[in-house]
């Protein structure tokens, strides 16, 4: 069964409930990167180059592997879902 | 001119032709078939398709020129916030908008928000925005010719410009697809290997980056207006989230799983390909540039290239930076003629046409606008990349407010989302063109604006 919805029923019950843990990973990407553009964090150097670039190398790989990490847990559950 | 550079290149240009040709006959059948590329494409080649089409000549050479003149943090900002939108789009964006059955931006805000001055507004601000984009990786085309092949910097931007053209008018999304695919894979290789041999020439990151330091000292700090780097980082991070150019390879994956795996597969060599870039190829730029700066700051890569490696090689490098440029291009040139064509012309004064009719449309409308960019391209801008940031920057403003309200928000209202449209978009142009803001900031006043004017609008 297709799970595409009619656009009136979009406009009256929303398109798609967002999960939770998107909304917190959404939330601890923004924090994290505001708090990179501190003077105390853009201002500390390792190897010559900035924090501010580090923290956002580390950051932008973390956002696919939770994105993966996430696919793969709501895979099983709809694999679970159709077993049952 | 360079015959062994030259030959290596023209080998790659013909080969992306034919993918062109091959394509031909399925991509006129429909105008799915033509925009679309029959929602039949696989997870690695949708990847690959994503690294290329996100990566523009910009990213292949433009970055590294930037990196190498005005420090590597500038443009890290900038290509990780890239790399991170993509994965914002593929939480916020991508799953929503596959299962509202709309193949576009544009497409779903038009069938969300039933308003004829919206559905106006939308394909001019896309047209509008990509326009400038491709005269920017124009002129990428041209420095890559000049400089590594030795050919006319007019005749190099004209041949780059017939060729991604010819493919994109006969071939469609199917041929923007493979061709997108395979320059990625040529893109990614050429990155890795340069940035290996580029560390073994140079005794490794540490021994590179003090030379570079030496150089030139503010290397790795945040010496400019904090909110240009911030503003050049969430400008890439919501490009992710509304660009339809990136975003319409969702509509080529099989399923809402596919799509989303295809963007973080895509995100991972982007990302892969950014560090690769910035820390290592701009660092090694600015060791072989030196203290002084060159008149044309984009070709600081092609320097490094001239320096440290053999005809083959810098013919293979010149034939991945035609491979950058074309494919983001063609990418930006489909997305362009189909908020015209499709949009425009079909949503609005012909929704009856016959689906064939549709697709010559739309390979008509391909011809107009890469003439239109090429017309532009013959008086470039200093950077290529602050180019086409801020004429993402100008996107972003105008289209991110209604989209995630569309998305996300059940009451949203066609009132709002134009109000929100009208202002974020001319706020943008007001600031951008009216005052002296630190470059990507404008983006910081356009959006909260543009937010207010949708709750305003809504009351």
């Amino acid at each position: 069964m297709s799970d595409e919805k009619t656009m009136p029923e979009v406009r009256t019950n929303g398109l798609i409930k967002m999960r939770t843990s998107d909304l917190i990973a959404l939330i601890v990407f923004f924090v994290i990167s505001i708090i990179a553009f501190f003077p105390s964090v853009r201002n500390t150097m390792y190897k010559n180059v900035s924090l501010n670039s580090w923290i956002l190398v580390i950051l932008t790989f973390c956002v696919p592997i939770y994105n993966i990490i996430a696919a793969y847990l709501s895979l099983g559950k709809k694999t679970e879902s159709v077993g049952e | 001119m360079k015959t062994l550079e030259l030959t290596i290149v023209i080998v790659y240009a013909v080969a992306m032709l034919a993918i062109g040709f091959y394509f031909r006959s399925r991509a006129s059948k429909t105008a799915s078939s033509f925009w679309s590329a029959e929602s039949n494409v696989g997870v690695l080649v949708n990847a690959f398709a994503l690294l290329a089409t996100v990566m523009s000549g910009g990213g292949m050479m433009g970055n590294i020129g930037l990196g190498a003149t005005l420090g590597l943090a500038y443009i890290a900002c900038a290509n990780l916030g890239s790399g991170a939108g993509l994965g914002m789009g593929a939480l916020l964006v991508a799953r929503p908008l596959r299962k509202s059955g709309a193949k576009t931006i544009s497409e779903f805000i038009k069938m969300r928000f039933p308003n004829k001055a919206i559905a106006l507004l939308v394909p001019i601000v896309i047209a509008i925005a990509y326009t400038v984009y491709l005269v920017a990786q124009m002129k990428a085309s041209g420095t890559v010719g000049q400089y590594l092949l030795g050919v006319d910097f007019n005749l190099a931007l004209i041949i780059t410009w017939a060729i991604f053209t010819v493919y994109v008018m006969i071939g469609g999304m199917l041929a923007v697809t493979w061709t997108d695919f395979l320059q990625g894979m040529l893109m990614m290789l050429v990155t890795v290997v340069t940035s290996v041999a580029a560390l073994m020439h140079f005794g490794g990151f540490d021994a590179m980056i003090n030379m570079a330091t030496e150089y030139y000292p503010q290397m790795g700090q945040l010496h400019l207006p904090l909110l240009s780097y911030a503003g050049f980082f969430f400008v890439w991070v919501f490009i992710g989230l509304c660009s339809p150019h990136i975003l319409m390879r969702v509509s080529t994956a099989k399923n809402p799983f596919g799509a989303a795996v295809s963007l973080h597969g895509g995100m991972i060599l982007i990302t892969i390909f950014t560090v690769c870039t910035i820390f290592i190829l701009s660092t090694a730029s600015r060791c072989v540039i030196g203290v002084d700066v060159p008149d044309n700051k984009d070709a600081a890569f092609l320097y490094l290239i001239e320096v440290i490696f053999n005809p083959f090689w810098k013919g293979l490098t010149a034939a991945a930076i035609f491979a950058a440029i074309m494919s983001t291009a063609a990418g930006l040139l489909i997305a362009a003629a189909a908020a015209i064509s499709n949009d425009i012309i079909v949503g609005i004064f012909k929704p009856d046409m016959e689906e064939k009719k549709q697709a010559r449309l739309g390979s008509l409308m391909v011809f107009v606008v890469s003439f239109i960019v090429l017309l532009f391209s013959f008086n470039p801008p200093e950077y290529i990349t602050v180019l086409y940031t801020q004429a993402m920057n100008f996107l972003v403003c105008s289209l991110m407010i209604p989209l995630l309200a569309g998305l996300w928000w059940r009451r949203a209202t066609d009132s709002g989302a134009l109000a929100a449209l009208i202002a974020g978009g001319g706020s943008y142009a007001i600031l951008f063109f009216g005052m002296e803001l630190p470059t990507f900031s404008e983006m910081f006043i356009s959006l909260p604006i543009a937010l207010v004017a949708r709750l305003w609008a809504a009351c």
